[in-house]
């Protein structure tokens, strides 16, 4: 695949998808019917917010620094059923529609780095992968939380 | 004395001791034994106290020399080149008209260590011959106490033990309160780390505070009077014991005192070592024979003091004062330091200073004549950076203000306190938030554990400023330290608890830098706070072995002439290494 | 006799001369605190908590030894003031060593005075026991059976054997008095004539009726259930907590006046705007009546059950259809709850499958420990992923092992699936037992949270209505019953402020004072006492008891009763309603923990034959050593030691009990703490009756 042809352009594929999730938090935040869980993913939204900002100051010149070592992944994502978006939803189906979400950009980013060349790029693919990462452990442990007695 | 004898002065006070006078005196006695043919006498402390013993020699013409650091084996060769043939050793003796010594002399003014160090404490004589008693036979004949206090009013003299009250005030209240019974008390509780001016005057000039209470004693109609003395000092209190015999055998204490209708005793009591019992509502209730725990004033002691008597307390150096104003008159001694601070001060100069000891100084001289014209600085290469003054109670002051004149209100605006007189110098070497600590600790251990916020506030502060220093602070420790410290200040009942905080106050005041490296570096810059600092030997080292021979732990290797290297793992932090170190090779990291 | 005029608090005084501002204040009834001060003796000032300010004094001064003088305008209250009062406390409180309550106690949710009944229930007075636990608890034999007894983990008999059963010990109390044919019914206050909906006839909305009614409120409970007990009674099956015992405690409700309105559904047949229309303030104790789901493939297959929905069926119908290889999922006491039941209900295999190991699962050690002795087996760090309904008709469920990964940072280990171990298990039925969530989407106008629970204050219970209160579950999120009463007791009382037009300030919390939990305390406390073993509850036969559901526990004998009740230690300080400490700690709202550092060690001296002295819970305000100076003529007792190691000590280092006996009780009078305690007080925390609480205030 030759669309990666700078960092940059990278950069900006990135910079549109965290566009596009909180464009997403958003929406939900507005849709949802608990005032409590509009706030929560209104805080979702902020998040990926910045993250956004994170990637426009690596643009600028900033370095994106991945995790030294593997984020830990729960594997939540990979069993739990898919949920349905809708105005009623729980905290719980928030989280896994959180969870599977950075779950797909994870692995986005991950099958990317593999098809690119350019090692600054792949690093960088693989840097973004594991900032995707991060926040699909953020969601799946407080799911984990959530499922005190299970 | 003879004239026909030289006469060989030993000083004998607890420094000189200390310092090995009494081998010095025994070999003297041991030469007269043997035929030496000299008058033997001995003195009190001249406050040169860096370089004691000392011994005076005066000979035959009167001419006098002064030797200094007398060592066991100079005393054998002083014995036989002066004293037996007639030749002086300038080399061992100290010429006060020269050098650092004028500089050290030269700016003192001496009046209540006039005697010390001159005359045989020991022997009234000596006293009287330099007109000692002619005040008290002064007061006695013109038979006017309203005006012996107006006299001492006039002088300005101020309590000498740190709060600094008017001292004919304090005599005036007492004066005006009738009662058929009153007392004056000598308070000689001298308990602050450092400080050794009573201790001087006590053995050194004992009948100086003895005429001073009596004519006290007179001037507000008192006829008994107590010492407090500390019980660690038995010179003094010895001293003492042999004054008041040989007062009472010529008629200058006891009953219808030169004949006059004026009856005046008075006794020595032994404190038990408490701090707490300078505190003078604690030290009464300490002599009436109860636990020595200060109560709140008002009633103040003029009106209801030792068995509810009016009393009149001051401390030693303030009575020792008065027989000098009596005889020179108010003017001459108001006539030296400033508007609100009159006559001298003594202090005792400690810690990193090269000419420790005792010196005493007009009022409105600044801290830098003292520290650095009379003691001549740290000695080493290293910088003063503070002098705590007042104690326990007082506080640090930093170099910056070195241009503080001596002056009771002047040293309050510091933060420090005049106190009693105690001058502890400070170099670099010398953390700040370890001082606190070391203050705050003696406070701690010395609070008679009545008030909660003396007795549990100042624990709390301790243990804050000891997690500190073992690099275990936080930063809501600063804040809490200092609302502690405020809190203890208002709201306890002496002047104990009143003052504790202050050192740590001053401290973070002027080296709140010092606090916060502590903190959030982890860092003492001063290498003293062996948790936070290591020591590393520099390029400078030139292999003189000097750290590796001092090394308590020899964890210090390194050949003749070579870099010495510490062992890091091995090293203790004790920082000799750099205390000896004549390059300044060992850097603290 | 000289007069002096002063200002004090902005009012011109006259006093005689020598008046100190103390006297003055308290002769105009202002509130000055003081430990040290005390009208026989002559002033101290040693506390330094009786401080004023006096107009022109940089400091604070002590108002109990400073005579007013003329002219002097006093300040006895302030910001700076409070302050000074608060920080005195603390540091007294940093330096003090003791519980004010029993940890048993405080541990409590509920609260309930346990050494209190306890002694009761060792001097045979079964009765006055119950009343006490009734004062804080209203089932005492429903949660006698089936509470976590947290009061039992913090038990300091630990530090000599085994905690008291101290839970057992209240069924016994409430078993027994209603054996003796009369139940205690509880003086109620005069009726205010107002009336209160609670939605809710759970352990939140029973306790809650049950307070009101003491309060002289009329209750209707609206439940969704044909019958009371809410969880206790569709969540937990009856081998545990037999039906007629949640009957028995219900009736003694609805004879205080409750009326109980059944299958009444919450926004079905009732509003809550109807409910605030028709009733003068509203409880919800809704619980938590939701199963969490799975979110697994294949949920919804028919075989697949909910525990509470399993458990909710079987105890309406103890007869329900089970197959015969039943698999639970979840690790809580409501998944032990339905594999017991399920065994009980004919099931032949029953295991329980849970996604962690044993240690971390939430469900009580002893009722693990008995679905072991019936034949449950466990199944740990395994986690079904998937169900299918296989060709065979059976349940087909795939499983996945788990291992636990590193700690995270919150420093717990999270399960993990191992890849590639997943396998297929065959089942009859599923149930599914991993938690509860809050419905609350019938009351609407009320702020949730984001976990969808009721967004209460959890002291208060107050909501974002005025009108609407709400506790237990559906405020905490699934929780124990017991913390469900205390909530429902707490919302009484906020009610009550409510309907009387008050602020609503809840129950008043007082201070209390603690050596810490189990594994932090002196282990002094545990000396002299003789090792006795806890009772052991009798049980049916394994055998005997899967058969049916008759109550696995049938309950202690009287003679192990009064035994085990003599085995506590009486924890908890005999002054807690007369300390001063104690009392100017709550009003300063002091914080025990404020300062902290080296402290007093216990130690205790109980030498004299009437009186024991507490070192560690002395503040030295002088007052023992002064009255014996003063008052006794005698030097029982003086200061030794300086600085934070002083201490009051008999003189002459002699135990206290060569000290004259002469005037002791004075001297226990006159100690503003617990320090100095007769050793014929008992232990009273707190009066048997339900009243309205007075707000404290000091002495």
């Amino acid at each position: 695949m030759s669309k990666w042809n700078s960092v940059d352009e990278v950069l900006d594929f990135a910079i549109a998808r965290e566009q596009e999730a909180v464009d997403f938090y958003c929406g939900l935040a507005k849709k949802v019917d608990s005032p409590a869980l509009g706030e929560l993913l209104q805080g979702f939204a902020d998040e990926e917010m910045g993250h956004k900002e994170k990637l426009l100051g690596v643009k600028a010149g900033g370095a994106l620094i991945g995790a030294d070592t593997p984020v830990t992944d729960l594997k939540m994502a990979d069993y739990l059923v898919d949920v349905e978006v809708g105005p009623d939803m729980s905290l719980a189906e928030i989280l896994i529609v959180a969870m599977k979400r950075e779950k797909a950009a994870f692995k986005l980013y991950t099958r990317l780095a593999s098809m690119v060349s350019d090692p600054r790029v792949r690093k960088l693919f693989l840097a973004l992968a594991q900032e995707e990462a991060k926040h699909k452990l953020r969601f799946e442990i407080e799911y984990d939380e959530y499922l005190t007695e299970g | 004395m003879s004239e026909m004898r030289k006469t060989i002065v030993v000083g004998m006070s607890s420094c000189n001791i200390a310092a090995g006078a009494e081998k010095v005196y025994g070999i003297i006695r041991e030469k007269m034994a043997d035929g030496l043919d000299v008058n033997l006498s001995i003195t009190g402390c001249l406050g040169l106290c860096f370089c004691e013993p000392q011994v005076r020699v005066i000979d035959e013409d009167g001419s006098e020399h002064l030797y200094v650091d007398v060592t066991p084996e100079r005393i054998t060769g002083i014995i036989d080149e002066h004293l037996k043939g007639g030749r002086p050793i300038a080399a061992w003796a100290s010429d006060l008209n020269q050098g650092a010594m004028v500089k050290l002399l030269g700016k003192q003014r001496r009046i209540v260590l006039a005697n010390c160090g001159r005359i045989n404490p020991e022997r009234i004589d000596d006293y009287l011959a330099q007109g000692g008693y002619q005040a008290l036979e002064r007061v006695l004949r013109e038979n006017r106490p309203a005006a012996v206090i107006d006299e001492v009013l006039a002088s300005g003299l101020r309590g000498r033990g740190g709060g600094g009250f008017s001292t004919g005030l304090k005599w005036r209240f007492a004066y005006n309160n009738k009662a058929d019974k009153k007392f004056v008390i000598c308070n000689a509780d001298e308990g602050d780390p450092g400080a050794f001016m009573d201790r001087t005057v006590l053995e050194s000039d004992p009948h100086a505070v003895l005429e001073g209470m009596a004519i006290g004693a007179f001037a507000t109609g008192a006829d008994e009077a107590y010492i407090y003395c500390r019980a660690e000092y038995p010179l003094a209190v010895k001293r003492l014991d042999l004054a008041i015999a040989q007062a009472r055998e010529r008629g200058l204490l006891g009953k219808s005192i030169l004949g006059t209708p004026f009856s005046f005793d008075i006794h020595v009591k032994e404190g038990a070592g408490a701090f707490v019992c300078g505190e003078e509502t604690a030290l009464m209730a300490s002599i009436e024979g109860r636990r020595g725990m200060p109560r709140i004033r008002p009633p103040f002691p003029a009106e209801a003091g030792l068995l509810g008597k009016p009393t009149t307390i001051n401390n030693v150096e303030t009575w020792a004062n008065i027989p000098w104003i009596i005889r020179h008159g108010a003017a001459d001694f108001a006539a030296q330091g400033t508007e609100k601070s009159k006559g001298s001060k003594v202090f005792a100069l400690a810690g990193k200073i090269k000419r420790g000891g005792l010196v005493e100084v007009p009022m409105g001289i600044t801290l830098d004549e003292i520290i650095h014209d009379i003691g001549g600085g740290t000695g080493s290469k290293r910088q003063v950076k503070a002098v705590q003054m007042g104690g326990p109670s007082g506080g640090c002051v930093p170099r910056q203000l070195f241009d503080t004149r001596i002056d009771y209100d002047e040293v309050v605006k510091t933060g420090a306190i005049m106190g009693s007189g105690g001058m502890v110098v400070m170099d670099e070497t010398t953390c700040m938030v370890d001082v606190a600590r070391y203050f705050l600790n003696f406070t701690q251990l010395e609070s008679c554990g009545k008030c909660t916020f003396c007795r549990i506030g100042t624990t709390r502060m301790l243990e804050i400023l000891t997690r500190i220093c073992h690099g275990r602070g936080k930063p809501e420790d600063i804040p809490m330290l200092e609302d502690l410290a405020d809190q203890i200040k208002h709201t306890s009942l002496c002047g104990l608890g009143q003052t504790a905080p202050n050192p740590v106050l001053t401290t973070l005041r002027y080296f709140r830098d010092e606090y916060e490296e502590h903190i959030h570096e982890k860092r003492c810059r001063a290498g003293k706070c062996r948790d936070l600092c290591s020591f590393e030997i520099t390029d400078r080292c030139v292999g003189c072995t000097l750290c590796a021979r001092n090394c308590p732990v020899n964890c210090i290797a390194g050949a003749s002439k070579e870099l010495h290297v510490i062992d890091q793992n091995r090293c203790i932090r004790c920082g000799v290494c750099r205390d000896v170190c004549p390059f300044d090779a060992v850097a603290v990291r | 006799m000289e007069r002096i005029t002063f200002a004090l608090d902005g009012k011109k005084l006259t006093v005689a001369k020598g008046t100190t501002i103390l006297e003055a204040a308290r002769a105009e009834g202002i509130f000055i605190p003081t430990f040290c001060h005390n009208e026989k003796l002559k002033p101290f000032a040693s506390c330094f908590v009786c401080v004023v300010e006096i107009a022109g004094r940089a400091g604070l001064v002590p108002s109990c030894s400073t005579m007013a003088a003329e002219g002097m305008t006093v300040v006895t209250d302030s910001e700076r003031i409070r302050k000074a009062r608060r920080t005195c406390v603390e540091l007294l409180l940093s330096d003090h060593e003791g519980d004010c309550l029993g940890p048993c106690m405080t541990t409590c949710p509920a609260g309930i005075d346990i050494p209190g009944f306890v002694k009761h229930l060792a001097e045979g007075n079964d009765r006055a026991a119950l009343e006490l636990i009734k004062r804080n608890m209203p089932l005492p034999a429903v949660l006698g059976r089936i509470c976590t007894r947290p009061c039992e983990g913090e038990c300091r008999r630990k530090l000599v054997e085994e905690p008291i059963a101290i839970c057992q010990l209240h069924r016994f109390a409430a078993d027994r008095v209603s054996a003796s044919g009369v139940e205690y019914i509880p003086r109620k206050a005069p009726s205010s004539g107002k009336r209160v909906a609670v939605v809710g006839a759970g352990p939140a909305g029973l306790s809650a009726a049950y307070y009101l009614h003491l309060l002289g409120h009329r209750c209707t409970v609206f439940d969704m259930h044909e019958k009371a007990g809410g969880m206790t009674r569709y969540g937990i099956p009856s081998y545990r907590l037999p039906r007629e015992v949640i009957e028995r405690e219900v009736a003694v409700i609805k004879e205080l006046g409750a009326e109980f309105r059944f299958n009444t559904r919450l926004g079905v047949d009732i509003t809550l705007d109807r409910l605030c229309a028709d009733f003068d303030a509203v409880f919800l104790g809704l619980g938590a009546q939701l199963a969490k789901p799975m979110s697994i493939r294949g949920e919804e297959t028919e075989g697949v059950l909910s525990g509470i929905g399993f458990l909710g069926a079987s105890s309406r119908d103890e007869s329900l259809k089970i197959g015969r290889r039943v698999m639970v999922v979840g690790g809580g006491n409501t998944a032990v709850d339905a594999a017991r039941t399920a065994l009980r209900l004919g099931a032949g295999e029953v295991s329980i499958l849970y996604r962690r190991t044993r240690a971390e699962m939430p469900a009580w050690e002893e009722e693990i420990h008995a679905a072991e002795k019936e034949g449950v087996r466990l199944d740990i760090l395994a986690a079904p992923v998937a169900i299918d309904q296989g060709p065979d008709g059976f349940l087909h469920v795939t499983c996945i092992e788990m291992e636990l990964g590193e700690p995270d940072a919150s420093g717990r280990r999270r399960p993990i699936p191992k890849p590639g171990s997943e396998h297929l298990r065959v089942v009859d039925n599923v149930i599914a037992a991993i938690g509860q969530d809050v419905d609350a989407s019938d009351c609407s106008g009320l702020r949730l949270t984001k976990w969808q629970t009721i967004d209460a204050d959890l002291h208060r219970g107050t909501t974002n209505i005025d009108k609407i209160f709400a506790g237990g579950d559906c405020v905490s999120g699934a929780d124990i019953a017991v913390t469900a009463v205390a909530a429902g007791r707490r919302a009484a009382v906020s009610i009550d402020q409510y309907l009387r037009g008050e602020k609503v300030t809840g129950e008043p919390v007082l201070y209390n004072h603690t050596m810490g939990r189990i594994t932090e305390v002196d282990s002094r406390v545990a000396e002299g006492f003789d090792k006795v073993p806890r009772a052991a509850m009798p049980e049916r036969e394994v055998e005997e008891r899967i058969r049916g559901f008759a109550e696995v526990e049938t309950g202690f004998s009287e003679a192990a009763v009064r035994q085990e009740a003599a085995r506590c230690m009486e924890c908890g300080c005999r002054d807690v309603n007369e300390c001063r400490l104690r009392s100017y700690a709550t009003e300063f709202h002091a914080d025990q923990f404020h300062y902290r550092g080296l402290k007093r060690v216990y130690e205790r001296d109980d030498s004299h034959a009437e009186v024991v002295y507490d070192a560690h819970k002395c503040i030295q305000c002088g007052n023992c050593v002064r009255l014996s100076e003063e008052i006794l003529g005698t030097s029982a007792v003086g200061f030794t030691g300086r600085g934070i190691s002083a201490r009051v000590r008999p003189a002459m280092g002699r135990p206290l009990a060569e000290v004259d006996g002469k005037g002791i009780d004075q001297l226990v009078e006159n100690c503003p703490v617990g320090a100095l305690i007769r050793k014929d007080d008992r232990v009273a925390a707190l009066e048997p009756e339900f009243k309205r609480p007075e707000p404290p205030h000091p002495e």
